[in-house]
């Protein structure tokens, strides 16, 4: 065991598919069960709910900082993601998820007022008072907040949009108008364009999820965070995507 | 047998071809001898059916020069408009099998546009296919295949190196904005299910009206990707269709099908190589200890 961790602490790096996987894997099995039971009644504490909220957000900060790593060495991998599967590469915006989803995901929170209903009696059964009324009559000043975060997303996303066509058409243009030959350079050129439209992306992605946990309290956010990271987990569920990859049904 | 005799056949036809040339050519030099001047007009004549042939149907230049007719040169005429004839008639054959190669080429990227997804899985080798490297799909590729805008502008790239047509590429511009137009509301669309269909999927946290088993609300998102993969699909076969039928001539046309092609060849293996040179992609392993992190 230490020569396996003296081996790996000599790497100076390593493959993003492997680090993907190991992020999943604490997101899944580590951080997604802690905050779950720091939510809980048993074990409600505020100070401990709010490291666990810390580690979450920390953890997917971590991830878009390996990701604009990845892309700085090459975005078109980052783009059409190999460690991601076949039903997540169907919704993927600019290699990850669109920036939209987030402020879908706390809408649906603001909008949820209406009592839980008998399927999700259990679910609420475990959590404390706190944590059932934390989504009751959200202030006015979390939903005008929610609008602006929004308000900024429409225009960030099609101006991201349009920075990745014109990078595309750029590339086309110099292909038509110089020699064969230099298809090398004008490709590398273009690549570059697009690692600036992904990282962009990143820091738009990571600016709504920092703002969504800035505005809200801790037990919003903490269930916020439990939500997105139930999410992700449930795209990869073993047994659904068998299912999908054996699939014959004709969809249309 | 009958193969023989066709062979014969078409002997006697060479046979008689070259006795027919050996006689052209003999009056052609006893009529050289004769009007030397026969012989300036002769080698102008060569030169524009030299020129006819290498005309394309853009490049027209100069005019035909005017002969003055006479009893004396009635054979030559006669020979010259026999050649001449010939030789339009193989120009408008040539025109005619530019245009079939055309539709030809165009029913195959109707062929390759349109192909029907059947299943879930289909939708995702549409959008990503596999047979294309990360580098190319990076490169060109809006919903599994080539933007249309930059089919208009590789057209409009090609239009500005070979002719002066500012017209046209007036035209195509106006063309690239339309388009551009309609891949930003297909964009759109796209959006709405990745942001807001995706939260419907059998795993989704939120309470969403409507049950089933959850392969059954899987295919009804992937059925919404389906119509906009289509309509991308149709956007990309209309562009194409568009620029070769209704905006280049038969010439142009026929060009820019035939740099597309090579570009997309020429792009799809250099991403492969790309790809090699470039290794599986990596990130340095300081970076996952956390140190470097903040927003």
């Amino acid at each position: 065991m230490w020569k396996v961790a003296l081996f790996k602490r000599k790497k100076t790096s390593k493959p993003f598919k492997e680090f993907y996987n190991e992020w999943f894997a604490t997101l899944a099995t580590t951080l997604l069960p802690s905050l779950r039971h720091a939510l809980s009644p048993v074990f409600l504490s505020p100070v401990i709910l709010s490291t666990q909220v810390e580690l979450m957000h920390h953890h997917f900060r971590s991830y878009y900082d390996a990701l604009d790593q990845a892309a700085a060495a090459d975005v078109a991998q980052c783009l059409n993601p190999e460690w991601r599967n076949s039903i997540e590469r169907s919704f993927l915006w600019l290699g990850d998820l669109h920036p939209y989803l987030f402020t879908n995901l706390i809408r649906s929170f603001l909008a949820d007022q209406e009592p839980p209903v008998d399927e999700n009696v259990t679910k609420f059964l475990d959590k404390s008072w706190h944590v059932v009324m934390a989504w009751k009559n959200p202030s006015k000043t979390l939903t005008s907040r929610v609008d602006k975060i929004e308000c900024g997303l429409r225009l960030m996303v099609p101006a991201l949009a349009s920075r990745w066509r014109n990078a595309q058409s750029a590339f086309v243009e110099n292909l038509g108008r110089c020699d064969k030959a230099a298809i090398g350079e004008i490709l590398a050129a273009e690549m570059e364009d697009m690692v600036g439209v992904f990282v962009d992306a990143n820091r738009l992605r990571r600016s709504i999820l920092a703002d969504i946990l800035s505005t809200t309290d801790l037990y919003q956010a903490a269930l916020f965070l439990e939500a997105l990271a139930e999410f992700l987990v449930g795209f990869k569920d073993q047994k659904l995507l068998n299912e999908f990859e054996k699939c014959k049904i004709a969809i249309n | 047998m009958r193969r023989a005799s066709s062979q014969t056949l078409i002997q006697r036809f060479q046979e008689s071809d070259r006795e027919e040339q050996a006689r052209n050519e003999s009056k052609k030099i006893k009529l050289k001898d004769e009007r030397k001047t026969q012989q300036r007009i002769g080698d102008r004549i060569d030169d524009i059916t030299q020129q006819v042939t290498c005309m394309t149907i853009y490049k027209r230049k100069g005019k035909r020069p005017c002969e003055e007719f006479s009893w004396e040169n009635h054979g030559l005429h006669r020979q010259e408009m026999r050649t001449r004839a010939a030789r339009l008639e193989k120009q408008l054959k040539a025109r005619w099998s530019i245009e079939q190669l055309i539709d030809e080429q165009l029913s195959h990227f109707r062929a390759i546009y349109i192909r029907v997804p059947t299943t879930m899985k289909d939708v995702t080798q549409l959008l990503m296919p596999k047979e294309a490297s990360a580098h190319e799909l990076a490169a060109t590729s809006w919903l599994g295949d080539w933007r249309p805008t930059m089919i208009l502008e590789l057209s409009r790239s090609l239009i500005q190196s070979s002719s002066d047509s500012a017209g046209l590429e007036q035209v195509l511009l106006q063309l690239i904005n339309d388009v551009r137009i309609q891949e930003a509301v297909i964009d759109e669309e796209m959006a709405e299910i990745q942001a807001t269909c995706v939260l419907h999927l059998p795993f989704s946290p939120l309470r969403v009206e409507g049950s089933g088993p959850p392969l059954a609300r899987m295919q009804s998102e992937f059925k919404k990707i389906h119509r906009v993969v289509t309509k991308a699909q149709n956007l990309r076969l209309k562009t194409v269709e568009l620029v070769v039928k209704k905006v280049l001539s038969k010439t142009d046309a026929a060009e820019f099908l035939v740099a597309f092609t090579r570009f997309q060849d020429a792009i799809h293996h250099f991403a492969i190589q790309y790809k090699l040179s470039k290794g599986t992609v990596s990130v340095p392993v300081k970076v996952l200890g956390g140190s470097s992190l903040g927003n």
